[in-house]
This record gives C-alpha cells, structure tokens and sequence, in this order.
C-alpha cells in the first residue's frame, strides 16, 4: 500500500502544473461552495430570526376555520325530509371565552410559554389634517415585554413608559416620519365605532420592516377595549414559544383543544417560507455545478495521465501488480487532489465569508443599514467537504478502472517509448 | 534415471500451443506450439516479422492467455490461474527486457530497480535498495544509480531494465528485441551479460531477435514462420 502511494505521489508531483490546475479547481469550488451557502444559510437564519422574533409564535383568534355547526342543522341533517329554509346562524359575540382555561392548557404544554392576550382594532390616526390607517394593540403593557421583541426596537421612549401612562401609545418609525411625528405629540385616534380618543406618544419603534413599522401601534387593552366598544374583550391571544420551530405542531394540537384558530408563524409566513425553499434548492443547485465543474478538472487530468501513462501501467502489470493495485494508484491521486482541495479550499471559504461580512446594506423593505448575514455552522463545511471529496473520487474513479484494465500485451507489443 | 533428471530440468514446457484472436475474421497469431526449454538454457526466437514471435514470447510470460493447448512453468500448468495468481508468478519467477526500456520516468535508476522487489515485499528497504545497487554496479552502473530515466542513454537505459528484470532473482527472463534500439557495443554488453547470467546463474532466457549476432550467442534458436515452428 505504502508502495502504491509512493508511485501516485510521484506521479501527481512529477506532472506539478496539471495537478495544479485540477487543485485550483477543486480549491475554488470548495471556497466557492462554502461562502455562498453560509452567505445564502446566513441570510436564511437572519429572516427567519426576524420572523420568529418580530411576529408571535401562535396567534389563537376568536374564528373558527370551518363554520360551526348550527343547532337546527345538528337537529336535521340537510338530507332529511324536512327542509327549514330561511334560517341564519345566530350572531356570535365575538371575543375570546374561557381565556383562563385556555392559558392553563398551555402552560401545561409548554412550561416556558409566555402568553398574552390581546384586543386588536383598527382605525384611524389623525394629526395636523392627515390620516393614516393603523392597527391597535390593545394590551396589558406588562405583557408587551414578554411575547414581543418590540422593547429591543425603541428608538426613543420606553414600554415601562406605557406602563404608568394609560393614555400613552407607542407607535413605529415610519408612521412617526410619514405623519412628522415627536415622542411627546398628541394624536387623535378614531376607531372603526366611530368613537375618537386622544392618545400621547410615550414611545416610537423601528423593527427594519416598513410595514410593520407604519402601522402596528400598541396600547393599553383598557383603552382598545373602550375604543371598539368591546368591554372585557380580548379577540387574540398571543404566545411565544420556548422554541420557536415547534410552533405549527403546538399550533395544530392546541386547536384541536380549543376550536378556536391557531395560527402559528410558519403558516402565516408559508408563502415566504416557501420562496426560501426554492431559493435554497436553486442555490444548491448553482454551487454543486461549480463542484462539478472542479471534479470535471480532476476528470480531466486523471484520465490524461492515465492515457499518458498506458506503458507504466502495463510495465507495472508485467511486474505482478494486481489490476486492482493500478486502480488504486490512480485513485489515490484523486483523493489526494481531494483532500489537498478542501484543506486549501476551506480557509479560502473562511476567508470569503470574512470578506462578505464586511459589507453592509440596505435590506429591501427595510430601513436600516445591516451587515451580511454569514451562518458559520459546522454543517455547510461538512456538505463542501463531502461533496468535494465524493466528486474527486468519482472522477478519478472511471479512469483508475480503465487504468486497472490495460492489457499489457497491447501496450508492449508495439510500444514506442 | 538420467532420463528423469532430465525432464525435471525443462523450466518451459507448451503442448499445442495456439492463440487466436477473435473477430469477424479470426487470426491465428501461433499454432500449435510444442516447445521444451531446459533451465540455465539462453534461448532465442527468431523469425520475419509478424510471425508471432512477441505473441509467443508474451503467452510464455504469462501477459497474455492462449487459446488451446498447454503451458507448464517449473512443473505446474499455468492455463488454469488466475490473472492475480499469474501476476504473482510474473513478479516473484519471471523478468521482462522489452525493445523499450519503459522505466518508470519519475523514478531514478535505483528506484526502478526497487520496485519489482518492494511489490514482492520479502526484503528490507535497506536490503532492497543494497540488492538494487549491486545490480546496477555489476552492469557497469555505478554512476548513474540516482538519475532519471530521462538522463541516461538508450544503453544505460536498457541495462536498468535489465537490472529491473533480475531484481527478485527470477529462474526465468523473457526479453522481447533488447537490441532492437542499440548500437552494436551495446548489443555485444548486453548479449554478454545474457550469457553470464544463464551459464554461471543458471537463469533461463528467452529473447526475441532480428540480430543474427544476437542469436548466434544463444544456445540454439526456435524458429517462427505464419505462427508456427519450423525447424532450422
Ligand atoms: N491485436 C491484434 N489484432 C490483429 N492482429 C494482430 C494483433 N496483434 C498482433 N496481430 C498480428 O499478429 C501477427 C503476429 O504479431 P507479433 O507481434 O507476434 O509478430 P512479431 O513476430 O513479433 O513481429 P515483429 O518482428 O514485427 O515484432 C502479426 O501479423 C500482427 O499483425
Ligand atoms: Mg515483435
């Protein structure tokens, strides 16, 4: 064996500038490979983190996915021989019931659940002659701080400012620069009642998603209940998980439970979850090219040495090498050329991923300035090393087994040196 | 009891001996051979060209499987190996000359030499390489022990190759025109050394040759014509 890697190293070492090129290119590929998936993880996990972070893991709203089954109709089914025409569904009052009940459920579930309820409204805000629509958060300010990330994205004022001011809202940037807004301005708001209240600004956000940040707004549940004209009321519940990913499980089960809505953030962001599927796979698709094209390189030269090297093989069979010791000559020098690949390669992705996390942008839709978002998982590594190493041994496969089947006879018969 | 002695002493021994290739047209490269060769003999074969002298020569060496008949080196019939079992005897009993060196040209003179004996692996890497210098020194080589292929002459190259084919002590050496590329002082080194090793180290060869010389120094030549023996 030791013999066998000798004359594969000699060979790779005797031919430098065509072993060089084929390094280059699995060198190249390999960094390649690397910097755009961690680039194209890292982006993933940063949306996906903005995801989860900026909207809640579940949302239970006071609706039913499928109309619930009226009285009359349980009474007689619509195939029966009595047909009552002209009935109506009676008029749900809406809001969530059994809140205590449902919170117990959940903590059971999950000990590390936060959990807040919530009455969303919509209206209107007016200042200075414009209008701009807006959602209410109605809630318990103490609870803004446990299910959302809003208190990390204050740019000026503070929840704990909500607290003690029930007159108080918080609104977002955008909203604030649109309307020209201050921290410490009046503002009237109208709700779909019709009932107008004043409110101060004792906080303004700024999450980077401009929609968000021109319309949520949030309040004390008191006030949004008074507004809509919904005493007692909360229409949602909002939940954040210990673990976020487990979301469209929980949220499935608890339905089932509780008959009222579950929606879990994957559901609600299906469509964008989606889109990243297809950009992963196309991503994919781009970078293992690159590696191909590199194993393409190894193709390249393995079977030209091989071609070159017809007579030593056949000198080496007439010697008593075994066929299968020339393949693995020549294999050998494929995972060579592999091996030497990654360990060049690896540091030239790391080295990449440096550089691309210099640069700083503007995401589309947001409002901040960000760095790239580079993932540095273990798992990417793993994925260029192997495929690097399976596409150099596969490459250098097919010509080691013409090279292990040279009949010597036809080589040596003729053969000009 | 002389007789039997005798028949011990044949290294070489074919029955019938015929190769043919297959294809739309079959061609017969030999027809059946019948053939003794005694140990220690220096035997050359001779015939016009084309006439199936390397196809015989490299049935006999085990680098190509004939057709029909029988092949027995050193009291065993070789038909029935395996390739591996065939590519064993090849390293450890027989040694090929061919018309080209075909040394390996990233390897220096010596390491060529070592490598028929690190395949075999019975000996130390001190021992080898000691084995390898004493050959090429006893070829008149003493000089060019560390230089590549590249840096010797047709000559030179030639008795490397030699030096190549006697490493593991073969009982038998096949060499295929080893004059074909050399002057006439080459030739005469190399047909010297031919002789010395089947005279005083009982080594068989057998040598194809177009050299008349070549074939005058041998012991007796077996004669080809259209694949066949004819008697000289
Ligand atoms: N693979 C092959 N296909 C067809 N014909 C072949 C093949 N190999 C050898 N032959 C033919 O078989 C015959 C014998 O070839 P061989 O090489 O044994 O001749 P030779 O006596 O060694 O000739 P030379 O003196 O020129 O080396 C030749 O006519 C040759 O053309
Ligand atoms: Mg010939």
């Amino acid at each position: 064996m030791r013999l066998l890697i000798n004359i594969a190293v000699r060979q790779l070492v005797f031919r430098k500038r065509q072993s060089l090129v084929s390094l280059v290119g699995i060198v190249l590929g390999t960094g390649f490979f690397i910097a755009i998936s961690s680039m194209m993880k890292g982006s993933e996990n940063d949306f996906l983190k903005r995801l989860v972070d900026n909207s809640p893991h579940i949302t239970i709203s006071d609706e039913f996915r499928d109309p619930r089954v009226q009285p009359l109709e349980a009474m007689y089914p619509s195939n029966a021989a009595i047909e009552i025409s002209n009935t109506r569904p009676v008029t749900e009052t809406r809001g969530i019931r059994g809140f205590e009940k449902i919170i117990d459920f959940l903590k059971v579930k999950d000990p590390g659940i936060k959990v807040s309820q919530v009455l969303i409204g919509q209206g209107l805000v007016n200042y200075a002659g414009k209008d701009s629509p807006i959602t209410l958060n109605g809630m318990i300010p103490e609870d803004i701080l446990k299910v959302t990330t809003i208190e990390q994205n204050m740019v000026e004022g503070s929840i704990d400012d909500l607290i003690g001011y029930p007159d108080g809202i918080i609104i977002g940037g955008e909203l604030a620069r649109t309307l020209k807004l201050k921290l410490g301005n009046s503002i009237s708001i109208t709700a779909s009642t019709g009932t107008t209240r004043i409110f101060k600004i004792v906080g303004i956000f700024r999450t980077g998603r401009s929609s968000y940040d021109i319309n949520q707004s949030f309040l004390h549940l008191k006030r949004v209940q008074s507004l809509v004209n919904r005493p007692n009321k909360a229409n949602s519940i909002i939940i954040k998980l210990s673990n976020p990913y487990n979301a469209r499980v929980f949220a499935k089960e608890t339905e089932d439970q509780v008959a009222y809505k579950n929606l879990s953030w994957q559901e609600s962001s299906e469509d964008l979850i989606n889109t990243i599927a297809i950009r992963n796979k196309i991503m994919y698709t781009v970078v293992s090219a690159v590696l191909i094209v590199a194993a393409f390189g190894i193709y390249n030269v393995i079977s030209t040495v091989v071609m070159e090297k017809y007579r030593d093989i056949a000198i080496l069979k007439s010697m008593g090498f075994y066929a299968k010791e020339i393949r693995i000559i020549f294999l050998t020098q494929g995972i060579m050329l592999g091996v030497a690949g990654c360990m060049i390669g690896v540091p030239l992705g790391i080295a990449f991923m440096y550089s691309l996390m210099q640069i700083k942008f503007k995401p589309p839709g947001g409002t901040q300035i960000i760095q790239m978002p580079i993932d540095w998982g273990i798992t990417q590594f793993l994925v260029a090393i192997t495929f690097a190493m399976t596409a150099s041994i596969l490459a250098a496969y097919l010509p080691a087994r013409k090279a292990g089947a040279v009949k010597p006879v036809d080589i040596l018969r003729g053969g000009a040196a | 009891m002389a007789s039997d002695l005798e028949k011990n002493d044949i290294i070489i021994s074919t029955k019938n001996l015929s190769r043919v290739l297959d294809g739309e047209v079959p061609v017969t490269l030999i027809h059946s051979i019948n053939l003794d060769i005694k140990r220690g003999q220096f035997v050359t074969i001779t015939g016009p060209s084309g006439s199936g002298k390397s196809s015989l020569l490299y049935i006999l060496g085990l680098l190509d499987n004939p057709t029909t008949g029988s092949l027995i080196i050193d009291g065993k019939e070789m038909t029935v190996l395996s390739e591996n079992e065939k590519s064993d005897i090849r390293n450890s009993k027989i040694g090929f000359v061919f018309q080209f060196h075909f040394l390996l040209p990233e390897f220096t003179a010596l390491e060529n030499v070592m490598l028929p004996m690190k395949r075999l692996g019975l000996l130390h890497e001190a021992e080898i390489k000691s084995r390898a210098k004493e050959l090429l020194e006893s070829l008149g080589l003493k000089n060019e022990l560390n230089k590549i292929p590249k840096q010797l002459s047709g000559g030179q190259s030639q008795r490397v190759a030699i030096a190549r084919a006697l490493a593991n002590n073969p009982a038998i050496i096949f060499a295929d025109e080893p004059t074909g590329n050399l002057d006439s002082k080459a030739t005469a080194n190399v047909i010297e050394i031919f002789k010395t090793l089947a005279k005083d180290h009982q080594r068989t060869i057998v040598s194809v040759t177009h050299d008349n010389t070549f074939a005058h120094a041998s012991n007796y030549s077996i004669n080809l014509v259209d694949g066949t023996l004819v008697s000289t």
